[in-house]
């Protein structure tokens, strides 16, 4: 093993976060930033221009996705079943290489809503004290809306977002969302252009009352240069958009952004294929990050400043690994790190077929359609319905790649033969759907740990992740499948329409989202949270753990407006109060 | 042995495609594999060979009846018995599929995994989940075998691309996902001949020789579990060194783990016959984009910016393969 020189700052994971703190502070400071990346370099150019348009090789063998022959989580529902590998990808597709996820996400860009941020407050002062369910550990993030607005932001800017503001300062605006909070100016672009199918549901929703509202947007609507001078180019609605790389830049993601900033300035060097497995620390301080380079081999490299941003699951493996944050215990109930493990809850959705329309459902990116915010969070009155929370319910076509997307099909249609050929002759390029991306409440029985069996390429114990769906959750899915869901389909018309709404038992089976959240949640108290609202962690000040990993429970949208905004927040406090004086935060 | 879960990665919304998720058993099953393959090599061609001559000329037998069946022509395919229910005794294609044999290039390019034998079986199933029809070129014309063998051929993929193979392999829940060590190409190998063996048992006939109502009735009865010894390896599955409860559930009890089940090889089968007709061309199926064809699927076209808010007319572009693709953005390769 070869210790190296000692850097000024050390970044694990060179995804959307680090892109972030590396851009920041090679723009703001003279420090010295190296970024261990587990994965490879690609770019738009060669790599996305030339291949991306294979479905088989990039969307089901996973190109670009964590390499699980060297590292996976296990999984059970309860405590009382063994935890077994998720030996196949299913549930989500964490990224791999430099860029991270978002090189091959959809591209939906949230701000989560002011309540969020508060929301066992909220919830109890608006309903009282007994109306949440007694295990659920929701808790505040330490954080509020306006804390928050700058950095969310500074984000949509550096990013390119597109979309239609719904309240500026306070006023609401006509064709956004109405139910957002106040932001200090509009979009920095434009939404996309909109497909058919999200436009059948727009009308829908609208002739029925809604407020509905273009999907804000990380795919480019036009040619935008970031404050950073960084370029996106238009998006051309491929349809090779979610699990693929963009064939000609237009997806918003660190490659295009932060990250070529940020080695524009000299100052960072990015180690590709090093895997990091421990953070040293001694004294209350962290020392040194060990990693296996690109040869297996073990290197140690000494830092000042070590940050991580190597994604939910990591961030959280890479704590316990070293020891770092009392382990969360769900029988005692004790210690944070692991404590508030959540998904986002799907289920609900619609697909509706046409006999007299065609979509051209090929056409598409992972972000243009339309939503409705009406049946989100506490946006509606809970008393009575007998479970709290909702969803964002929004229609977007992000292209159907026919290997995975040659349905859905109506129930009826045989799943292969003569019948099955005609049914997807008629039906493939004739439906619409929609669908609603739920809360994930915390509890107390949810949480990540170590596995006591299963090992990853190198020895070291696998992530455990304990986690079902709840009555609550169960109840709002029928609900909102019964209500919304159902009044918006029966408006859109067509031949045939099928309505789903139940979840029994979380399954890593079926792709369902990379929403992974908690495990090092923040607040401002040590004993409910790993970091503080600046993401520093609370026992060694100069290590910062940044990432959903910090939300302590999942909002009904998308995650990664809220990382990004973060992600700004952790490098305005490294720069402006953690370095001109190093230590506790909070 | 696991229950295939019943999420059908074709059946869910573009928002969240699923992806194929059975199981099949643990172990390695050799010997009896060897048994079955010499029971049907056995009743190659629909003629009964005595056994002995076989294990002489068996491989070679088999070969040429299969390549024939495959459309690489020769004295076999013309020699061949008509057989009861149609086509020629290795092959239901040379009679109903022949149809779409126009449509698509009929010769053998070569096996890199399959010998030709298992290839037949294949191409046989694959034809009748997506049959050659009225509705134009099914499984046979795109090539959807050749796509599998391709696939089979390259080294460390799954079920879906890399995955995780350290043990212990337990059984599970359906919702922890497919368990099992055995690799993708075992469970083809174990499928196919137990396939073979099914149809022997059911119409005393090999699968490629069977009427396609026949083959239409074995696939139906594999998609429901039947038989529920497919595939049943004689071997005892054994306790594997290291696992930390030696009294678990890895197949001590029935030889169900050292199988591959019969829906979940139903359904591996029809999730790679179905990505072979609709893959890019550039993976070894979908020959001449006859998949993309059928429902309208363009293909590799670098932007549709002009086109995407042309609500409700159809769209009138070419088909473009990857391939075609990158001669245009390829720089001269
Ligand atoms: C298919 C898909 C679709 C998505 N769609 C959306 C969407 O529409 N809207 C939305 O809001 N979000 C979406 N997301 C989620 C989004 O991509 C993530 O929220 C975002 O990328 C998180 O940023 P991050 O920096 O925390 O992690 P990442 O961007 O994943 O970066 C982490 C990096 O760390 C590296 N790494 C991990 N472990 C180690 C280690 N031990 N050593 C060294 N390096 C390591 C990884 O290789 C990776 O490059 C999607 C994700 C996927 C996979």
């Amino acid at each position: 093993m070869a210790t190296l020189p000692k850097v000024d700052v050390l970044l694990v994971g060179f995804g959307l976060v680090n892109g972030v703190i590396a851009n920041e502070l090679s723009k703001q400071t003279g420090l010295n930033i190296v970024a261990l990346e587990r994965g490879p370099y690609r770019d738009t150019f060669p790599d996305f221009l030339q291949d991306h348009f294979d479905e088989w090789r990039y969307a089901v063998q996973g190109e670009l996705f964590q390499d699980l022959s060297r590292n996976t989580v296990t999984f059970r529902n309860e405590r009382a079943q063994t935890a077994l590998p998720m030996r196949q990808w299913g549930s989500f597709l964490p990224g791999n290489g430099v860029g991270g996820a978002m090189v091959h996400w959809n591209g939906a860009s949230w701000r989560f809503l002011p309540q969020h941020f508060e929301y066992r407050t909220h919830l109890e002062n608006r309903y009282g004290a007994g109306f949440l369910p007694e295990d659920t550990t929701i808790q505040d993030w330490g954080v509020t809306w306006d804390e928050m607005e700058p950095y969310f932001t500074q984000y949509e800017k550096t990013f390119g977002i597109g979309g239609k503001a719904g309240n500026i300062r306070g006023e609401i605006q006509e064709g956004g969302n109405p139910f957002e909070g106040p932001r200090s100016e509009e979009y920095p672009q434009p939404s996309p252009k909109k497909p058919y199918g999200p436009t059948l549901f727009h009308e829908a929703a609208t002739q029925l009352g809604f407020k509905s509202f273009p999907q804000p947007s990380g795919n480019s609507a036009g040619s935008y240069t970031n404050p950073d001078g960084m370029t996106l180019a238009p998006c051309n609605y491929c349809g090779f958009c979610e699990r693929f790389g963009c064939h000609v830049g237009a997806k918003a993601s660190p490659i295009l952004t932060v990250i070529p900033s940020a080695l524009k300035s000299g100052r960072v060097q990015v180690r590709q294929f090093s895997n990091a497995f421990r953070v040293n620390h001694r004294n209350g301080q962290a020392v040194s990050v060990s990693y296996y380079d690109g040869a297996g081999r073990e290197q140690e490299q000494p830092a000042d400043l070590i940050v991580l941003g190597a994604w939910m699951l990591e961030n959280v493996r890479l704590l316990l690994l070293s020891g770092i944050g009392q382990p969360y215990d769900p029988v005692q109930n004790t210690g944070v790190v692991g404590r508030n493990y959540t998904y986002q809850t799907g289920g609900a959705g619609a697909t509706i077929w046409y006999d007299d329309k065609v979509m051209n459902r090929f056409m598409g990116a992972g972000a243009v359609g339309y939503a409705i915010d009406e049946f989100h969070s506490d946006n509606f009155d809970h008393s009575g319905l007998g479970f709290f929370g909702g969803g964002n319910i929004a229609s977007n076509q992000t292209g159907a790649r026919p290997i995975q997307s040659s349905g859905p099909l109506p129930e009826e249609t045989p799943g292969w033969g003569s019948g099955w050929k005609a049914g997807v002759k008629q039906y493939y390029n004739r439906s619409a759907g929609f669908g609603m991306q739920g809360e994930s409440p915390a509890y107390r029985q949810n949480y990540v740990d170590l596995d006591p069996t299963y090992r990853d390429a190198w020895g070291n114990p696998l992530l455990r992740m304990t986690f079902n769906w709840t009555d609550n959750e169960r109840k709002m899915v029928r609900w909102i499948a019964d209500n919304p869901i159902t009044q918006i389909a029966n408006a859109m018309g067509g031949s045939i329409t099928q309505i789903r709404g139940d979840i029994s038992n979380y399954s890593i089976v079926p792709y369902q989202s990379t929403h992974c959240q908690g495990g090092a949640v923040m607040g401002s108290d040590p004993t409910t949270s790993v970091v503080n609202t600046f993401l520093q962690t609370w026992e060694l000040p100069n290590l910062f753990v940044v990432g959903a990993s910090a939300f302590p429970q999942n909002a009904g949208y998308n995650p990664t407006g809220t990382v990004g905004a973060l992600a700004y927040r952790a490098a305005d406090a490294i720069i402006k109060q953690y370095l001109p004086n190093p230590g506790p935060l909070a | 042995m696991v229950t295939p879960d019943p999420t059908n990665e074709r059946t869910l919304p573009t928002s969240s495609p699923d992806a194929e998720g059975p199981d099949a058993g643990q172990g390695p099953a050799e010997p009896t594999v060897r048994t079955v393959a010499f029971d049907l090599v056995g009743e190659m061609g629909g003629r009964r060979i005595d056994r002995r001559r076989l294990l002489t000329t068996g491989a070679a037998t088999g070969l040429a009846a299969t390549a024939a069946t495959l459309g690489a022509g020769g004295a076999l395919a013309q020699d061949a018995t008509p057989q009861p229910g149609g086509g020629t005794p290795a092959g239901g294609m040379a009679g109903h599929d022949m149809a779409g044999m126009e449509a698509g290039p009929a010769t053998n390019q070569g096996f890199t995994v399959f010998v030709p034998f298992q290839a037949a079986i294949i191409q046989a199933a694959a034809a009748r989940l997506i049959p050659t029809d009225e509705h134009g070129p099914g499984a046979t014309e795109a090539g959807v075998v050749y796509f599998i063998d391709r696939q089979l051929a390259k080294e460390g993929m799954g079920l879906r691309g890399r995955q995780y193979e350290h043990g212990p392999f337990l059984e599970g829940e359906p919702n922890q996902g497919d368990q099992s060590q055995m690799p993708v190409r075992d469970r083809f190998r174990l499928g196919i001949f137990a396939l073979e063996s099914f149809a022997q048992q059911t119409f005393n006939k090999g699968f490629v020789a069977c009427s396609p109502e026949e083959q239409d009735k074995l696939l139906s009865d594999l998609e429901q579990g039947i038989p529920e010894n497919f595939g049943g390896a004689a071997l005892q599955a054994q306790p594997l060194p290291g696992s930390p409860d030696q009294t678990s559930n890895i197949g001590l009890e029935t030889d169900a783990g050292a199988s591959v089940g019969a829906d979940a090889f139903f359904t591996l089968l029809l999730n790679w016959t179905m990505a072979g007709f609709f893959c890019d061309p550039v993976q070894g199926g979908n020959r001449d984009m006859v998949g993309w064809k059928l429902i309208g699927f363009p293909g590799a076209h670098i932007s549709y910016f002009n086109e995407i808010e042309k609500h409700n007319q159809p769209f009138q572009g070419e088909y473009i393969s990857l391939g075609q693709y990158q001669e245009q953005v390829g720089g001269g390769i």
